[in-house]
């Protein structure tokens, strides 16, 4: 699915005429609008899908028209709301563990290279993998804010 | 080109789409990192690559049971589509395959994603 979906938005992100395309599918909308408001979804298929959205509605009037219905505005802003709230939440925690957060900023200093950039993103169960998965679910939870903001400007530009 | 179209050749003369074998992750590798440059992208559709992909695929892709089938090779596929529209030339020459939209919107309609449970992922 997620390659799906980076297939949908690098076809979209400069080309016009690919962005036709989806304007005439009736269902792809509603398909990714259900993909983000689906509780449960995996982090990484709602940072594509919000990625996929914000292509196709940068420089596309029809497209644009399309989401801007007050039903389809206001449950982007709830879920706007709700992204920044988890991004806030995730914030404050790495604010409270300012040790941890030091040391890893000074290896980052010393290796000259972003630590969390090169993280594998990866889902797993046991206890090793669980802080590269919350290292992924905040940064695509992060990313889905950005996309939020993005389509919400220029929705309603 | 020679070596392009020997890949491609080789892609579609593949036998069974429902294995995973590291000859097609290979295949698809090397054609995904070829895509990436724009003269390729022009010479894979001079090749009817992605039209001919596609044809194979979809006769045996009817339902959510097949897609789940051949899951190994779409998704290679899929990536390799995701590579060859990476830059401006993949994106224009897309336009003249409508089989690789076709089958997007096809897998995007039927394909049900597992619910992820949030212990697994926090």
């Amino acid at each position: 699915m997620a390659a799906i979906l980076l297939f949908f938005r690098n076809a979209t992100r400069e080309n016009r005429v690919n962005k036709g395309h989806f304007t005439k599918n009736q269902e792809f909308l509603p398909c990714l609008l259900a993909f983000l408001s689906a509780p449960n979804q995996h982090p990484k298929i709602k940072a594509y899908t919000s990625a996929v959205l914000w292509a196709l509605v940068h420089g596309h009037q029809g497209i644009k028209a399309a989401i801007n219905k007050p039903s389809v505005v206001s449950e982007l802003q709830l879920m706007k709301s709700e992204y920044q709230r988890l991004v806030d939440k995730e914030q404050w925690v790495s604010y409270s563990t300012p040790e941890q957060a030091t040391a890893q900023h000074q290896k980052e200093k010393e290796l000259g290279t972003n630590l969390e950039f090169h993280t594998e993103y990866t889902l797993g169960s046991n206890a090793k993998l669980v802080e590269r998965n919350k290292a992924m679910a905040r940064d695509m939870n992060a990313f889905v804010l950005k996309a939020l903001t993005g389509i919400l400007i220029l929705v309603q530009a | 080109m020679h070596l392009l179209k020997l890949v491609c050749d080789k892609v579609n003369s593949l036998g069974n789409l429902q294995s995973n074998s590291k000859l097609l992750r290979l295949l698809f590798t090397l054609l995904r990192s070829l895509s990436l440059s724009g003269e390729i992208a022009k010479e894979i559709t001079k090749l009817r690559f992605v039209e001919e992909t596609t044809d194979r695929i979809l006769p045996q892709c009817k339902n959510d049971k097949d897609i789940k089938l051949l899951k190994y090779y779409l998704t290679n596929f899929m990536a390799f589509l995701s590579a060859f529209t990476q830059t401006e030339e993949g994106c224009r020459q897309i336009v003249k395959t409508r089989q690789a939209f076709e089958l997007s919107f096809f897998l995007l309609d039927t394909i049900t994603i597992p619910a992820v449970p949030d212990s697994s992922i926090a």
